[in-house]
C-alpha cells in the first residue's frame, strides 16, 4: 500500500502536533487521518477527548481518499504533503423547540433573548431556554421582519416591520416586561419585508414591495412627525388606534423595479438591498444615491455581508447560493456558486465569526451551513433538516 | 568635217531575226560639227540600196532609225499617218499599239508636230518639231545623225522595258524598201491603206529618177488640184506635174488596152502613174490576205525569253553598281532618326505581343437548356461494361484459379448469383484458348443491357431530413422560462378550477370546488385569506387595473366583487370607496342581472357586490381598463355573454343572437375588441362598431380556452382535442401553427405579459411552456418553440392541471389543479 508523507499542522494550539513527517497511507480518508491525529493527541496527554477533525490540503477540504484528491487537484505526491487540520464542525442537535401560533417569518436573536416575527400579527420575545417572556402585538398584518436596536440592562429598543405597510419601534422594558410602542414609521405603500439597523444603532432602513428603500431614524423622540397627507386622502381609520408616534423616513432610495426582499447595512454608510427585479443595488446612506448594482437573472430573496471576508451572499429562487464582491463595479461576476439546496434559497448569513462560513436556509426545509474555502464535491459542511411541515 | 556615219552592220543579219546582238551601237564620233549643214543630195541618192540606219539594240533607236528612214517620203508618211490614223481605230489592241507607236514616231518625225509619243519621257516630239526645218532642207542624214545623237545623251528609263508585242515585230529591223513599206502598211487593211502603201511603193520606185526635192510637205494636196505643179524644187521652180489630158474615152481605151492597167496607180505627190512590179502585187496581195508582208517571215517561231529562269553565270547588264548602292542613304538615315525620335518620346509604342493563346468562345453559352438542343445536357452515358480483369486471363494467377469446393459451390449457385459467370480457366498459352460459347450470349445482354437502360432520368430530390426540420433555437437560449416547481400552495380541499394573480404580483387567488376563495402570498405560499363562497368557484379573476383592489369571482349563478384587502391599504381603501360611492340613477333600468350590495356580514368578509344571473356562470373577465367584465352563462341562449359595468353598476346584453355554445370570451387588451371563442369559432368584434370583425377557424373541435398575447395580435387557443391553435390576427384566420404537445384536452391557457412566453395546461397533468416570440416586423412570422413540460400535479379524477396562469412580472407560472393544489413554477 502506498504511503505518503505528510506534515501535520494546525491553528489551534490545543490539537497541535509536533511538525514531523508522517507517512501515511495514500488511500486514507478523513476518518483516517482523524484517528491518526487523535492517536498523536492522546499518546501527548493522557486527557485528551476524542474529537474529529476535518483536513485541509492547500485551502480545500478533503472529502475523498488522500491520493485521489491529490490527482484531482495535481499535487505531487513525491513531496511532503502539508495538511491543515481543523476542528470539525458536527450537526448541532436541536436543544430546545420554540412552538409559534403560525409561522415565524424573521427571528434575531441576541446573547440573552431571541426575537421573533410571527405570521400571526406579532413579534414575540423569548428567552434562550425557549420560554416566552413578551408578546408584542401591535400591527395589524403579519410581521414579516424583526431587529434589535438597542439592547440595555433596563430597557431595549426593537423594531418590526409589517405587511400592513408600518414598522413599529418598540421600547421593552425589560424590568417591568412591558412593551411601549414608541414610534410608528408610516410611509411604504407595501407590505415592509425586510429591516436593518446600521452599526451605530441611531438608523435604520426598511425595504418593502412597494419597491422603496426607506431609512428612518432610530433614535426614539417625543415629537410627531408631520405626516405629509395629501387632502384628498381617506380619512384613517387607523389615525385613532394607531400606536406611538408617527415617524416618517429620513431618506426614500427609489431605484428598484420590483419589490425589495431584503436590506442590509454593509458598512456605516452603505446600504445593500437585493430585489425581485434581479439586482442587488448598493447605496450611499449619506446622499440616497446609487453605488453600484450587481445583476443576477433570478429573484433575489436573500443577502448577506460578511465584514470578514467582504464579501455578499445572496439567495435566490434558483437554488443557488451566489457570492460577490459589492466593490466591483457594475455587471461584476459571481465569484461562486453553491448549489445543493433543492428549493428557493429564502436566506442566507454569513458568520459573524467565522469568514469562510455562511448558513442558508432553503424552502427544500434544509439549513445548510457552508465553508467557501474551494472544493470540487462538497462545500457543505452540516445539513440541518430541522423543519417540517 | 564632222560626220556621223551609219555604219551597214545590220545588213548581214538576217530578217526577221528576234535575238539582238549585243549592242554594239558603231557609229564614228567626232566632235559636233559647227555649222551643221547637209550633205549632198546625190550621195544621198546614192546610197539607195544603203541602208541608212544604223541598228541600235533598243526598239526606240529603232524606231528613230525608222524615223530617218521615213524621212524620205515625209510627205507621203504624213499621209499614212493621216490615213493609218483613221483606221487604227478598226485595229486590234495589240496592234493599234504597236501601230501608234510607229505611226507616232513617224509622223512626229516627219510632219514636226508634237505628238504623244510612248517612249517614256524623251521629248522627241519636240525635237523633232525644233528641227524640223532643219531636216526639211537637209537630208535624212542629218536629221537620223541629230536625232541619234540627241538620243544617245538623254538617258532612257525605258530601254530595258520593251513591250512584248514590239518585239513581235521585228521585221522593221532591216533597210529594205520593201520591209519599210511593209512594216508601216502591214497593218493597214483596206483600198485606202492599199493606195497609200502604193504611193510609198511609187516613191521608193521613183527613188532614183524623181526628184525628190518636193517637198510640199505634209499638206492636203487638193490645195494643188487646180495648179499645173506640185511644189517647188530648190531652185524655186515649179514641179510640173505630167500632163493629164486624158478624157473618159481615153481611160476606157487605155483600160481596154493596156494590159498593165490594173496595175497601174496614180501618184498623188507627182500625179504620175506607177506600174507596179509583181513583187508588189504580191506584196499588195498578201497584204489584202491579212498575211506579213516578208514572205521569209514566220510569226510563229518559238518565242525565247531575254531573261530566263535558269541562273546565269554572267550578269544581264555589266554596268558598274550605281554609287547610292554603297553610300547609306540619307533620307533613309532622316526616316529612321525620326522613327527612333518617335520611340524615344513615345509617339510609337512597341508592337503588343500577339497572345498566342488561343481564345475559345462557350458556343453553348447563351443556349437554352430547354431547347430541344437541351436534351443532350441530359445525355444518359450507356452503362458502362466491367473491364476484364485478372480472372478472364487465358493465364490467371493461381489465386484467381477456383479451387474444386469453390467450383462446386459455383456450379451450384444460380447463375444470377454468381459472381463471376464463368470458371477463370489456365491455358498453356493463347494459341490454346478454345473459342468461347458465350459469347453471342453475353454480345445479345449486352445489346439488352443497352436497349433497357433507363433513358429518364430520375430527379432525385437529396434532401437531408434535418434540412426539414424547422431551424429552432435551443430552449437553454430562451431563458427564462420557467423549469422547475418551486413552491406548492397547499389548503384547498377539492379541486382548484381557477387562478389569478394580483397585478403586482404579490398575491394570487384560487377559486376551488370546495367553496372557497383562497388568497395566497406568493412568494411564500401563506394562505393569507380563506373565503368561503358556498358554491364551486367556476372562474376568478383580480382586476387588472394596479389602482383597484377586487377580485370577481363566479359562483353558481352570481358574480362576487371581492376586495381581498391585501396590498396597499390605501389602495384597497379606494377601492370600497369608489363602490361605496355609487349613486343608482333616478328611474330603475331594466337589466338581464340584478346588482345586490353585499350585506354587512358579507363586507366584513371582503364581499362588495353580487351580480345575480339567471343561469350558472361559467367565466368572468375583466377588461384591461378595469371598469368593464364579461361574463359567460352556461346556456345556450342568447343571454350567454353579458358585459358589466363596475362603475354604473350596470349591465348588457351584446349579442341578440346565439352563434353557438361560448366556451369563453376575452377583451383585447388594446383595442375594443371582444373576442367570443364557441366551440369551433373564435369571433372577433368590434365594440365600437358593433359588428363582427373576424372570424377564426379553430381547426378543433371543442375550444377550451383563450388567451391574447399583450401585444393583441396573437391569439391562442386551447381545445379539449388536445390541440393549442396559435392565430395571428394580421396573417390568416386560420391557424398559424397547431401544437399538438398534450396528450389529453387542454384547460387552460396563458400569455405572460412581458416575457415570450406561453403556458397550456392540460388534463394530463403537465404543464407545457412554449417560447412564443413576436415580432414587431411584420414579416417575420412568431417564433414558437416549446421549451419545458412542468409536471408536478397528481392526476385526479382523470383530471390534471385546471388553470395556468403567469406571475405579471416574473418568469414564472402558477397552474392550479384537480389535486387541490396550486403550484408555482420557476
Amino acid at each position: 500500500m502506498a504511503q505518503l508523507t505528510a506534515r501535520f499542522r494546525t491553528e489551534n494550539p490545543r490539537y497541535a502536533v509536533e511538525d514531523v513527517p508522517f507517512s501515511v497511507p495514500a488511500a486514507s480518508e478523513t476518518a483516517d487521518l482523524s484517528h491518526l491525529i487523535n492517536k498523536l493527541l492522546a499518546a501527548r496527554g493522557a486527557d485528551h477527548k476524542y474529537v474529529e477533525f476535518d483536513f485541509l490540503i492547500q485551502g480545500q477540504f478533503l472529502r475523498v481518499p488522500l491520493v485521489t484528491h491529490m490527482e484531482m487537484e495535481n499535487i505531487s505526491t513525491e513531496e511532503v504533503v502539508e495538511i491543515e487540520y481543523v476542528e470539525k464542525y458536527m450537526a448541532p442537535q436541536p436543544e430546545e423547540c420554540i412552538f409559534h401560533d403560525d409561522w415565524i417569518s424573521s427571528v434575531q436573536a441576541t446573547e440573552e433573548w431571541i426575537l421573533t416575527g410571527c405570521y400571526d400579527q406579532t413579534a414575540r420575545i423569548w428567552s434562550l431556554e425557549g420560554k416566552s417572556i413578551m408578546t408584542i402585538a401591535g400591527h395589524t398584518e403579519v410581521v414579516k421582519d424583526v431587529a434589535w436596536v438597542k439592547q440595555d440592562s433596563l430597557s431595549c429598543l426593537l423594531i418590526s416591520a409589517s405587511m400592513d405597510q408600518t414598522i413599529l419601534l418598540w421600547e421593552w422594558n425589560v424590568e417591568k416586561n412591558k412593551v411601549k410602542a414608541l414610534h410608528c414609521c408610516r410611509g411604504h405603500a407595501g407590505s415592509v419585508d425586510s429591516v436593518a439597523v446600521d452599526c451605530t444603532r441611531t438608523k435604520f432602513c426598511s425595504g418593502s414591495w412597494d419597491k422603496m428603500l426607506k431609512i428612518w431614524s432610530a433614535v426614539p423622540t417625543d415629537e410627531e412627525d408631520e405626516m405629509e397627507e395629501a387632502a384628498n386622502r381617506p380619512r384613517k381609520k387607523q389615525k385613532t388606534e394607531q400606536l406611538g408616534l408617527t415617524r416618517t423616513p429620513l431618506a426614500t432610495l427609489s431605484g428598484h423595479t420590483e419589490a425589495i426582499s431584503s436590506v442590509l447595512w454593509s458598512d456605516a454608510e452603505e446600504i445593500c438591498s437585493a430585489s425581485w427585479d434581479h439586482t442587488i443595488k448598493l447605496w450611499d446612506a449619506e446622499t440616497g444615491g446609487l453605488k453600484s448594482t450587481l445583476t443576477g437573472n433570478k429573484v433575489f430573496n436573500s443577502v448577506s455581508y460578511s465584514p470578514l471576508c467582504r464579501r455578499l451572499a445572496s439567495g435566490s429562487t434558483d437554488r443557488h447560493i451566489r457570492l460577490w464582491d459589492p466593490r466591483s463595479k457594475d455587471g461584476s461576476l459571481v465569484l461562486l456558486s453553491l448549489t445543493s439546496h433543492t428549493g428557493w434559497v429564502t436566506s442566507v448569513k454569513w458568520s459573524p465569526t467565522h469568514e469562510h462560513q455562511l448558513i442558508s436556509g432553503s424552502l427544500d426545509n434544509i439549513v445548510k451551513l457552508w465553508d467557501t474555502r474551494r472544493c470540487r464535491q462538497q462545500t457543505v459542511l452540516l445539513q440541518i433538516p430541522s423543519h417540517s411541515l | 568635217m564632222p560626220k556621223l556615219w551609219l555604219l551597214p552592220y545590220f545588213h548581214t543579219q538576217p530578217l526577221g531575226s528576234t535575238t539582238f546582238p549585243s549592242p554594239t551601237l558603231a557609229f564614228c564620233h567626232s566632235p559636233m560639227p559647227k555649222p551643221w549643214t547637209p550633205p549632198p543630195a546625190p550621195r544621198r541618192t546614192a546610197t539607195h540600196q544603203l541602208p541608212l540606219v544604223a541598228e541600235a539594240e533598243s526598239a526606240d533607236l529603232f524606231g528613230l532609225g525608222v524615223l530617218g528612214v521615213a524621212w524620205r517620203g515625209a510627205a507621203a508618211s504624213s499621209a499614212v499617218v493621216e490615213e493609218s490614223r483613221a483606221g487604227v481605230a478598226r485595229l486590234p489592241v495589240a496592234a493599234r499599239l504597236s501601230h501608234q507607236q510607229h505611226v507616232a514616231q513617224v509622223g512626229d518625225v516627219a510632219g514636226g508636230q508634237a505628238q504623244r509619243l510612248d517612249l517614256g519621257q524623251l521629248p522627241i516630239g519636240r525635237l523633232g518639231g525644233d528641227e524640223g526645218a532643219q531636216r526639211r532642207e537637209g537630208g535624212v542624214d542629218a536629221v537620223g545623225a541629230v536625232a541619234l545623237s540627241r538620243v544617245g545623251r538623254v538617258p532612257l528609263p525605258g530601254l530595258a522595258v520593251q513591250p512584248p508585242g514590239f518585239l513581235a515585230a521585228p521585221p522593221l529591223a532591216g533597210f529594205d524598201a520593201e520591209a519599210v513599206g511593209v512594216q508601216v502598211e502591214g497593218l493597214l487593211v483596206g483600198a485606202r491603206a492599199l493606195a497609200a502603201v502604193l504611193l510609198v511603193l511609187r516613191q521608193h520606185a521613183d527613188l532614183g529618177v524623181q526628184d525628190i526635192r518636193n517637198t510640199v510637205g505634209n499638206i492636203p494636196m487638193e490645195w494643188y488640184q487646180d495648179f499645173p505643179h506640185i511644189g517647188y524644187d530648190l531652185e524655186g521652180k515649179r514641179i510640173y506635174k505630167p500632163i493629164r489630158n486624158k478624157d473618159e474615152l481615153d481611160k476606157f481605151l487605155e483600160k481596154m488596152e493596156n494590159p498593165d492597167y490594173w496595175r497601174t496607180v496614180q501618184d498623188k505627190m507627182t500625179g504620175a502613174d506607177i506600174k507596179l512590179t509583181d513583187e508588189q502585187v504580191d506584196l499588195v496581195h498578201r497584204l489584202q490576205k491579212g498575211q506579213f508582208g516578208d514572205v521569209h517571215f514566220n510569226p510563229y517561231e518559238p518565242a525565247i525569253d531575254f531573261f530566263t529562269h535558269e541562273v546565269m553565270i554572267h550578269p544581264v547588264t555589266n554596268r558598274p553598281a550605281d554609287k547610292r548602292s554603297f553610300i547609306p542613304s540619307l533620307i533613309e538615315k532622316e526616316k529612321v532618326s525620326k522613327l527612333v525620335h518617335a520611340i524615344k518620346m513615345g509617339w510609337i509604342k512597341p508592337r503588343k505581343p500577339k497572345e498566342d493563346t488561343p481564345t475559345y468562345y462557350d458556343l453553348w453559352a447563351h443556349e437554352d437548356p430547354n431547347s430541344i438542343l437541351g436534351r443532350h445536357k441530359m445525355h444518359v452515358p450507356a452503362p458502362k461494361m466491367k473491364l476484364p480483369g485478372h480472372e478472364e486471363s487465358y493465364n490467371p494467377p493461381p489465386e484467381y484459379l477456383l479451387s474444386e469446393e469453390e467450383k462446386l459451390a459455383w456450379e451450384q449457385q444460380e447463375p444470377a448469383e454468381r459472381r463471376l459467370n464463368f470458371v477463370p480457366q489456365q491455358y498453356r498459352c493463347l494459341r490454346a484458348v478454345p473459342g468461347y460459347p458465350r459469347f453471342i450470349h453475353e454480345r445479345f445482354e449486352r445489346c439488352l443491357d443497352l436497349y433497357l437502360c433507363p433513358r429518364q432520368r430520375k430527379m432525385r430530390v437529396n434532401v437531408d431530413p434535418e434540412d426539414l426540420i424547422p431551424k429552432l433555437p435551443k430552449p437553454r437560449d430562451l431563458q427564462p422560462f420557467p423549469t422547475t416547481q418551486a413552491l406548492v400552495y397547499r389548503g384547498h380541499s377539492s379541486l382548484v378550477r381557477c387562478l389569478s394573480v394580483s397585478p403586482s404580483g404579490q398575491w394570487l387567488a384560487s377559486g376551488s370546488d370546495d367553496g372557497t376563495v383562497r388568497f395566497w402570498e406568493v412568494c411564500t405560499a401563506r394562505c393569507m385569506k380563506t373565503l368561503p363562497v358556498g358554491g364551486v368557484v367556476k372562474s376568478i379573476a383580480w382586476n387588472p387595473n394596479p389602482t383597484i383592489c377586487l377580485v370577481a369571482v363566479c359562483v353558481e349563478q352570481s358574480v362576487l366583487l371581492v376586495n381581498p384587502c391585501l396590498g396597499d391599504k390605501l389602495l384597497y381603501g379606494a377601492t370600497d370607496q369608489v363602490l361605496e360611492s355609487y349613486v343608482p340613477p333616478e328611474e330603475e333600468r331594466v337589466q338581464p342581472v340584478q346588482w345586490v350590495t353585499a350585506t354587512s356580514e358579507e363586507h366584513s368578509r371582503g364581499i362588495r357586490l353580487t351580480v345575480q344571473h339567471s343561469k350558472a356562470l361559467k367565466q368572468v373577465t375583466w377588461h384591461g381598463k378595469g371598469d368593464y367584465f364579461a361574463t359567460v352563462v352556461a346556456d345556450n341562449s342568447n343571454m350567454q355573454v353579458l358585459i358589466h359595468q363596475t362603475s354604473k353598476r350596470w349591465s348588457q346584453n351584446p349579442f341578440r343572437k346565439s352563434k353557438g355554445l361560448v366556451q369563453c370570451v376575452l377583451f383585447h387588451p388594446i383595442r375594443p375588441y371582444f373576442f367570443v371563442a364557441t366551440q369551433r369559432y373564435v369571433r372577433v368584434y368590434n365594440l365600437l362598431k358593433q359588428e363582427l370583425t373576424k372570424k377564426l377557424m379553430a381547426n378543433c373541435k371543442w375550444v377550451s380556452s383563450m388567451a391574447i398575447h399583450p401585444a393583441g395580435d396573437n391569439v391562442i387557443c386551447g381545445s379539449y382535442d388536445s390541440k393549442l391553435a396559435w392565430f395571428d390576427l394580421d396573417l390568416s384566420t386560420r391557424p398559424y401553427q397547431l401544437l399538438r404537445h398534450h396528450r389529453k384536452a387542454l384547460r387552460s391557457v396563458a400569455f405572460h405579459k412581458h416575457y415570450p412566453l406561453f403556458a397550456s395546461g392540460s388534463d394530463d397533468g403537465t404543464v407545457i411552456v412554449c417560447h412564443g416570440m413576436v415580432y414587431n416586423d411584420l414579416l417575420q412570422n412568431p417564433l414558437l418553440v416549446p421549451v419545458k413540460v412542468l409536471k408536478g400535479h397528481t392526476l385526479t379524477m382523470d383530471l390534471g392541471v385546471l388553470d395556468v396562469v403567469f406571475h405579471p412580472t416574473q418568469p414564472w407560472v402558477f397552474s392550479s389543479g384537480a389535486d387541490g393544489t396550486v403550484r408555482l413554477y420557476t
